[in-house]
């Protein structure tokens, strides 16, 4: 069954509609990534993912977005619930400033349930951080404010983060947008070891991240999407002109 | 090669000049702003000092005869427990506010709520002691520490409330969308995430409050009305440090003076202690979320 | 630290590929000789059928290295590797179709009296364009710019022995049956010829990848010594 589908999905800022009947899925154990051009719907796509967008005051969503057969947006559905299986990072690194490392890769543990011994805490931490590639560079640091480590560790911090809440769909809006390029290669390959025990979806405007990374691409314009299929048929034979005209750089 | 058309201004030395005569003047105003709180400053030290004795901290006022061994200690004790009151009731009130107006409030209640804060925070302090005095004291049928403390809440609510809302403000959305993405419920998101980021920023906020109602002496007047003796009950009439100076201030006995000069000293080093300690929280928060 | 794991990891890959792909038709070279010179028909029909294998690893390389182009964008030493797997994939690929035509010529003459002189050239040509093939490949895998350039060296025994396959069949003239197999041999010895100019062409690939300049070693427009 498909991880995650999208069926006929519309959204609004206020009166503004900038989706506009979008349909794509996310396979389990893939990589998909979102391309197109600035202001195309890309962020605000990943964000109806889970249920983000609603949170901006005035937004609107209508469609439906199924995760393992269920939609998410049914109205028996708690937002929250959902967020705890379908996680995301952001484009700029945010972990928390009056927490250490530690307490920054189990907040989402700690804060929704409370009680977890230290023990549970450390091994928690620790296998959320080796999956995000830090552990080794962090495990003598623990106890340092998130804040204070490097662009790049802050936002295999916050991977981290969202891995140790266990959830099964990761959804990334623009990762290594704000870093460096030796960290955005890393980001890169992290996202590659990712996709074997979680459904990956990615918002990037760079294309080359896109057909080094993704499985599956979609091209989005003007709110809609143009092209949906395997990201090799994409970049070398795509069907669309739009597309074509897009990754070879005819437009931005 | 084009004609240079760059405007090349007033000759070296005369921009010279004018500079130096600007710096001047300027620091010269700034001198002159300071020196007026220097001067009440040296002269309330000058003058309180030498009040300052055990006696003045732990003994009631005395009698007529010997008026310079009494001291002031139910002015203390009072304004502890009013103060106390008003904070225990307006800090949550104006956290509460603050919160709402920061994180749920939307539109027209927000700019309605606002307005009363800032109405509020511009009323004379006369009008709330006025306003308490007639709703709580002639209620009561007498005066009270409660009357003055919930006079002082009119006063210290909007502070608080004003203050915390724009450090709450200061907070990164990002964060706050971070702990969403987790999985946190708003509240949750508020009270583990955004309130501790703030943390510092709201510690200031009660600061100034509470500073600001420190000094207070009009309010006090009409709803606490004053007591020569210690008093812990909240339901009658209490002293208060500023109230105290006013009424020592106005008599003819040169000891009782001394006092309050003594009294003024007290609080002007306590509310000059607090606003800096403020400054310097408000420093290190600015520095933690850059 | 390896920032772009999976594509070299690919890279390696696709050179494996090639040097495997290589291994089989130096292999076919090698039977199809056998082929004449032992009167092994079996031999034959083995490399006919098995240019099935070289021509699918052949398009498997191909649409690789498409993709490898497209989606990882590979510069400096990487863009000039897949460059040459390029290249070398398509060179192995004709390295097999000659094998292929050396085969089909012995089974079209098979029944006819065969030439010993001209059998042993064959086989001659043979040894030398199989060691060529093995040697351009090992350039290859250890990146030996000497081995390249010996390969140059190489190939003028290749062509002297050719021409001599010519003459060779002029001698035998008079029979019919035997001319016959004579030109069916001389058409053998040109398609040895050709593996040996193909495994030159490797070689002149490998070069590019090491030194990032582009030589060539031999030039059918210029005069080679007899």
């Amino acid at each position: 069954m498909r991880k995650v589908e999208v069926v006929d999905l519309n959204a609004w800022f206020g009166s503004n509609q900038v989706l506009h009947g979008i349909s794509m899925n996310a396979e389990p154990g893939s990589v998909t990534a979102i391309i197109g051009p600035s202001g195309c719907g890309k962020s605000t796509l990943i964000r109806c993912l889970n249920r983000m967008h609603e949170e901006v005051r005035g937004a609107r969503v209508d469609g439906k977005v199924l995760f393992d057969g269920v939609d998410i947006y049914g109205s028996d559905i708690d937002p929250s619930a959902v967020r705890r299986k379908i996680g995301m990072v952001f484009q700029r690194p945010n972990p928390f400033p009056t927490m250490s490392v530690l307490d920054n890769t189990i907040a989402g543990l700690r804060l929704a349930n409370g009680r977890l011994s230290k023990a549970d805490a450390l091994a928690k931490a620790e296998a959320a951080l080796r999956a995000a590639g830090l552990w080794d560079e962090v495990k003598d640091a623990l106890d340092r404010p998130g804040a204070r480590l490097s662009g790049g560790q802050q936002q295999r911090l916050c991977i981290a983060r969202a891995l140790a809440v266990e959830p099964e769909v990761l959804l990334l809006d623009e990762p290594a947008s704000a870093l460096d390029p030796i960290s955005t290669l890393r980001i890169e390959e992290l996202v590659t070891e990712l996709k074997d025990r979680y459904t990956i979806v990615i918002v990037t405007h760079n294309m080359q991240q896109a057909a080094r990374v993704s499985d599956w691409t979609t091209f989005m314009l003007f709110g809609e999407v143009v092209e949906f299929g395997p990201t090799e048929k994409i970049f070398t034979t795509p069907d669309d002109k739009r597309t074509e005209d897009y990754v070879t750089g005819r437009f931005g | 090669m084009s004609e240079v058309a760059l405007d090349l201004g007033p000759p070296r030395g005369a921009r010279r000049v004018k500079d130096i005569g600007y710096t001047v003047f300027l620091g010269v105003c700034v001198i002159l702003a300071v020196s007026a709180l220097g001067a009440i400053a040296i002269y309330v030290v000058a003058k309180g000092f030498s009040a300052l004795s055990v006696n003045f901290f732990t003994k009631e006022p005395a009698g007529t005869l010997h008026p310079e061994q009494g001291g002031i200690e139910q002015s203390f004790i009072g304004t502890g427990i009013i103060v106390g009151i008003a904070s225990l009731i307006a800090i949550p009130l104006g956290l509460l506010t603050a919160v709402y107006l920061a994180e749920y409030a939307r539109g027209k209640t927000a700019s309605w709520i606002r307005l009363v804060c800032d109405v509020l925070l511009s009323t004379p302090s006369i009008i709330a002691g006025v306003f308490i005095w007639s709703v709580v004291v002639v209620t009561l049928g007498h005066f009270s520490a409660l009357a003055g403390a919930l006079s002082l809440v009119v006063l210290m609510w909007p502070i608080v409330a004003r203050a915390a809302e724009e450090v709450l403000r200061l907070v990164p959305q990002e964060l706050r969308e971070g702990s969403f993405a987790l999985g946190l419920p708003r509240w949750k998101t508020i009270v583990r995430v955004v309130i501790p980021t703030a943390g510092a920023g709201i510690l200031t906020a009660v600061m100034l409050a509470v500073a600001r109602a420190l000094g207070e002496t009009a309010p006090i007047l009409l709803t606490a009305l004053g007591n020569d003796y210690v008093n812990t009950d909240p339901l009658k009439p209490t002293d208060a440090v500023p109230l105290r100076v006013f009424v020592y201030a106005r008599t003819p006995v040169e000891a009782l003076h001394s006092i309050a000069w003594g009294g003024a000293f007290v609080l002007l080093l306590t509310v000059l202690f607090l606003s800096i300690g403020a400054r310097v929280l408000h420093a290190r928060q600015q520095k933690r979320l850059a | 630290m390896n920032v772009r794991k999976t594509f070299h990891e690919e890279l390696d890959a696709l050179q494996r590929e090639i040097l495997e792909m290589g291994e089989l038709a130096e292999h076919a070279v090698s039977e199809a000789v056998s082929a004449i010179t032992h009167g092994d028909e079996g031999a034959a029909v083995r490399v006919i059928e098995g240019d099935d294998e070289v021509d699918r690893r052949y398009l498997d390389i191909e649409r690789r290295t498409l993709w490898t182009l497209a989606l990882q964008t590979p510069v400096a030493a990487d863009l000039r590797l897949v460059s040459a797997i390029i290249h070398a994939s398509l060179h192995l690929e004709r390295i097999g179709d000659q094998a292929v035509n050396v085969a089909k010529l012995y089974l079209l003459t098979k029944d006819l009296a065969p030439s010993d002189a001209m059998r042993g050239q064959i086989r001659e040509m043979g040894d030398l364009v199989v060691q060529m093939v093995r040697t351009a490949l090992e350039a290859f895998e250890r990146r030996d710019l000497e081995l390249c350039l010996r390969l140059q060296k190489m190939d003028d025994p290749v062509d002297r022995l050719n021409r001599r396959t010519h003459l060779e069949a002029l001698k035998l003239a008079d029979d019919p049956a035997a001319l016959e197999w004579g030109l069916h041999m001389n058409l053998a010895a040109r398609a040895l010829e050709r593996v040996g100019d193909n495994a030159v062409d490797i070689a002149e690939q490998v070069g590019f990848l090491i030194t990032g300049e582009f030589h060539e070693f031999t030039d059918a427009s210029h005069e080679v010594e007899a």
